[in-house]
């Protein structure tokens, strides 16, 4: 298992490298740096005349090697990280890229693995339900609500409830995550509370697109099992069903979904990274997309590679728990 | 040449819609808003005197103000004298790189910096200043003279003003400013400030404390008394700033610039206002500045509001903030969401009134003019300039636009106006008859097309250029758009969609912001969809950038890399014009001079004008003493429009919202409030 392990990290290395070139390759590729978003601002928010604002963007290309070409941007990025592990310096906050990382990644992780337990515990209890009512009409109703959960773009269901709260309702508690004065606070049971109000809409749409996926999973697989042999035992020998389908069913029926949740932390990472934009919440989806618009190139890259590696560990866990599972899925087929 | 004479084709102007949620200013003089003067007695909040001037930690607030205050005239403030509590909450998109404004660094824009930073004059609250009398207020100067022959100007600053750690403003500030940031070519104070901003020469000298005098190269050129406001000359605290200047330190330009970072709180200011915390990614928050030098009629010291917030989130979300009520303030300028929400406001549950000033939002069809090689155009690309150098082919583009429909197509009801082009109704130049207009005459404009030469030769519905030009290609122009804006591309599709009858085929180029600025800024583009800038709306601002004054200022016509511009004829006048404008004082000949250029741009359709509409200011309904009519931008943005230091909250609408209520701020540097 450790050669495996040690394998799959080292293959990671020059995926991870090929990555980094492409994906700076592809930020670099528009018109613009970010200077010309320095410009723009000093035209549009400050009145500056056309002429002077491009002279002080371009004095701060030269300052910052914005001039420079790409190959060497790319290499003194990449040096940084190598021996320094310095993401470079983000110009639009004026701070090491890392920081920038550092204060935002925990919020997204934490936002993404709360919306990932809710939508699990949920999805599978709900298929359970599903499933163990088969054509009745809870099963359509929650068919309905899979069906909607799959298909309605998360941005989309996001920009509707934040129209209907704020158009409609009337509801004022929505974007950042805790209002001005509990943002200030010592943790505690008040600014919990706070937390809650403004980032159920995020929790909730998050949690309502990887429910639906994992309701039909569920539904799908306990029906299978809920047919099997060994369930027709369990019920003949005259347990009650609520135990065969909750100590017999269940269990057999959950491995897909273990399985699945290698691959999972990405996916639910982007779940809430495309929730937050719409609502503006300091995660990290707002400030790769805010990066890119202002060519804040560092930042885009680095918050890109970022994900590139969460991407390849969640697909590491996903190999080191079927190999756990199934022997024959080792490495060469190498027996240990 | 034209088979349609052109006065024939022009037509009646007709006159913008009336609105009823439109507000017109009070047109007042300047001195009706405020003058400078010493008051009987002086007042502050309660909490103040108690906790800090009766601890000892702060001396009485008559001996924190100068002699002579800056006082805010009681008839001119919509809602009278206010009381003091209660916090306006911001939000923004930007994020602040650090707080030496004049080294260079931006706070993140959004009316911080308006906040924090007092300048030599005023410009915003010039909406309500009557057009006959209209000139920069006084600020930190609080009069000038000018020398006989008009080169040097003499200014007084204001006496026994001191920044909000009590340090003295005087004209080491002032020096400071202009020798070791505006002269010094290695700083870049943040909007652009350089020696020639004031004119080619100009010098600047402290005859004592609080006298400077300006030597011009030219007479009477009151056009730098604009500059001297908001963003150019708004001088930094020089006893914190000196001691990290490069010429008074072993430090760099570049350590220089980011001695203040935005962690660094209480950084001194003249503003109503100073920072005193700060999170990442959350919140910035500023408290009363205890030395502020400005009262009301009845010796209040302002500002009347304790604190200030800017919640660091979006500018998308700053709309949806103010609507909810979590926030209190924004400028709304996408049409498209007008009707939603006025309904909103409308509901009297809403937290929030709207209120849209005059028609200052502009959209015009630019055409890039440059023969000269500026983008370094292909063969089709220059065979397009030519043709839009020729002022038939812009009269007949004019013609086939419908603008009723192009604002429609925006918004419906009231709020868009017919626009020809040049300056602005509604504006303090603009003048309706010296206006030429060339109304929807479709037929007109194919009959100048085909008198041009350019005919379908390939019967495939599109024009062909001459034989001999851009090989007899058809005539396809690249229309550059900025898709971050629903309103920009919304145009834009318009403008195509309605040129396709006169058999030209515009193909959309809609690029993001900074990648559109960029190409519109080199010179690669056929034609942009623009939304044109505050040289257009106030005239006294940005005033070069009326015509190609200069090789790199215009925004669709500028010079080759040899600095090569070639004028049209028309454009010399209008460069001549505006030369004239800007050494004029006197304001009848001003308006005479902008009566003159506005028939010459609008007779030779100089930019095809779109459509025009107001911005609203959206705010929250507890605040009091917000003047009618304030637009988003004109002289400067709402933020400095409303007056901020003289807004208040009555006391039984007032909400507990400060984070740090009873404190000011504490030492510079320092972790806080006090």
């Amino acid at each position: 298992m450790l050669r495996f392990l040690t394998f799959r990290i080292l293959g990671a290395i020059p995926l991870l490298f090929l990555l980094s070139v492409v994906t700076f390759a592809i930020i670099q590729a528009p018109p613009g740096d970010y200077a010309d978003y320095i410009r723009s601002m000093l035209i549009n928010q400050g009145g500056v005349r056309p002429d002077l604002a491009e002279a002080q963007a371009e004095a701060y290309r030269q300052a910052n090697g914005l001039n420079d070409p790409i190959i060497v941007q790319y290499f003194r990025w990449i040096t940084g990280i190598v021996t320094r592990f310095d993401f470079g310096h983000s110009l639009y906050y004026n701070k090491p890229v890392g920081n920038v990382i550092a204060e935002r990644l925990p919020a997204t992780i934490a936002l993404a693995l709360v919306c990932h337990i809710l939508a699990s515990l949920l999805g599978i209890g709900l298929g359970i339900i599903a499933a163990t009512r088969q054509y009745s009409w809870a099963d359509t109703l929650l068919g309905i609500i899979s069906f909607l959960g799959m298909t309605i773009p998360r941005f989309l269901l996001a920009i509707i409830i934040m129209y209907v709260l704020v158009f409609r309702i009337g509801v004022n508690e929505i974007g950042s995550f805790n209002s001005a004065y509990w943002g200030g606070q010592p943790w505690g049971w008040g600014r919990f509370v706070d937390l809650v109000a403004h980032v159920w809409p995020v929790v909730f749409i998050a949690t309502f697109g990887g429910l639906a996926y994992n309701m039909r999973v569920m539904r799908a697989n306990l029906l299978d099992v809920l047919n099997s042999q060994y369930v027709e035992t369990a019920r003949a020998k005259g347990l009650p069903e609520g135990a065969v389908i909750m100590r017999h069913a269940v269990p057999n029926a959950l491995h897909p979904l273990i399985a699945y949740q290698g691959v999972v932390l990405p996916y639910m990472l982007t779940g809430e990274i495309e929730v937050a934009i719409v609502f503006g919440l300091a995660t990290v989806g707002p400030a790769i997309v805010g990066s890119m618009a202002v060519g804040d190139v560092f930042v885009t890259a680095s918050f890109m590679l970022v994900l590139a590696t969460t991407l390849i560990i969640g697909n590491i866990i996903a190999d080191m728990l079927l190999a756990a599972l199934d022997p024959r899925i080792r490495l060469g087929g190498n027996k240990e | 040449m034209l088979a349609i004479p052109a006065q024939e084709l022009a037509g009646e102007l007709p006159d913008p819609p009336e609105f009823a949620a439109q507000s017109e200013p009070v047109f007042v003089s300047v001195s009706d808003i405020l003058e400078y003067k010493a008051l009987p007695e002086y007042h502050e909040p309660d909490w103040v005197t108690s906790k800090y001037v009766d601890a000892g930690s702060l001396p009485p607030v008559a001996e924190r103000l100068p002699a002579e205050p800056l006082v805010y005239k009681t008839a001119n403030m919509p809602d009278g004298v206010g009381v003091y509590g209660d916090t306006m909450r911001h939000v923004i998109g930007g994020r602040p790189e650090g707080w030496n404004y004049i080294g260079g660094q931006s706070q993140g824009w959004g009316g911080i910096d308006i906040g924090l930073s007092e300048c030599l004059t005023r410009t915003g609250p010039l909406f309500m200043v009557k057009a006959d009398e209209l000139q920069p207020m006084p600020n930190l100067a609080k009069s000038w003279e000018w020398s006989e022959d008009g080169k040097e100007l003499t200014m007084h600053l204001i006496e026994g003003a001191k920044w909000s750690d009590g340090d003295p403003f005087d004209s080491d500030d002032v020096m400071f400013y202009w020798n070791d940031n505006v002269m010094d070519a290695n700083v870049s104070p943040l909007n652009g400030a350089t020696p020639e901003s004031f004119g080619v020469g100009t010098t600047l000298e402290a005859i004592d404390a609080y006298t400077i005098k300006w030597t011009f190269q030219e007479a009477f050129p009151t056009q730098y008394l604009y500059t001297m406001a908001y963003g150019t000359f708004c001088p930094g605290p020089s006893h914190i700033l000196k001691p990290a200047h490069p010429n008074y330190s072993d430090n760099t330009y570049e350590q220089y610039k980011n001695a203040f970072p935005p962690e660094y709180m209480n950084i001194p200011v003249m503003g109503a206002w100073v920072p005193v915390e700060y999170r990442p990614d959350d919140i910035i928050v500023m408290r009363r500045n205890p030395y502020y030098w400005k009262v009301d009629e009845n010796g209040n010291q302002l500002p009347y509001l304790n604190e200030m917030h800017y919640r660091l989130s979006t500018w998308a979300d700053r709309d949806v903030q103010a609507v909810a009520g979590s926030g209190d303030f924004s400028n709304l300028e996408q049409a498209e969401s007008y009707v939603e929400a006025l309904r909103r406001s409308a509901e009297d549950t809403a937290p929030a009134r709207l209120q849209f000033g005059a028609r200052t939002i502009g959209y015009a069809l630019q055409m890039n003019l440059s023969g000269n090689g500026w983008g370094e155009p292909d063969e089709r690309a220059q065979a397009v300039r030519e043709l839009s150098r020729n002022t038939d082919f812009r009269k007949a583009i004019s013609m086939t636009l419908d603008r009723q429909r192009l604002g429609e197509s925006l918004v419906r009801g009231p709020f868009t106006a017919i626009y020809p082009g040049g300056l602005y109704a509604g504006t303090t130049y603009y003048d309706k008859a010296s206006t030429v207009y060339y109304p929807y005459n479709l037929d007109a404009a194919n009959a100048i097309l085909d008198d041009m030469g350019l005919v379908d030769t390939d019967g495939n519905g599109v024009r062909n250029f001459p034989e001999g030009t851009a090989g007899g290609a058809d005539v396809e122009i690249t229309l550059l758009a900025n898709s971050d804006y629903a309103t920009d591309t919304n145009l834009a599709e318009g403008v195509m969609a309605q040129l396709e009858p006169l058999g030209l085929r515009v193909i959309a180029n809609f690029q993001q912001g900074t990648a559109r600025d960029d190409m519109a800024q080199a010179g690669q583009f056929d034609w942009h969809v623009n939304r044109q800038g505050a040289e257009m709306v106030s005239v006294v601002q940005g005033t070069g950038a009326l015509a190609p004054t200069g090789p790199r200022i215009h925004a669709f016509h500028r010079a080759n890399a040899e600095g090569e511009l070639d004028l049209l004829p028309f454009e010399e006048e209008l460069v001549a014009l505006v030369n004239e404008f800007v050494t004029t004082s006197d304001n009848a000949e001003r308006a005479e001079i902008m009566k003159q250029y506005q028939r010459i741009f609008t007779e030779n359709v100089y930019s095809v004008g779109l459509t025009q509409y107001p911005g609203a200011l959206i705010i929250n309904k507890r605040f009091a003493n917000i003047p009618a009519g304030a637009p988003i931008f004109m002289f400067n943005w709402a933020e400095d429009n409303i007056i901020r230091e003289r807004v208040f909250v009555p006391e039984d609408a007032q909400g507990g919202y400060e984070l740090h209520p009873e404190t000011l701020p504490g030492e510079p540097g320092g972790a806080g409030p006090a």
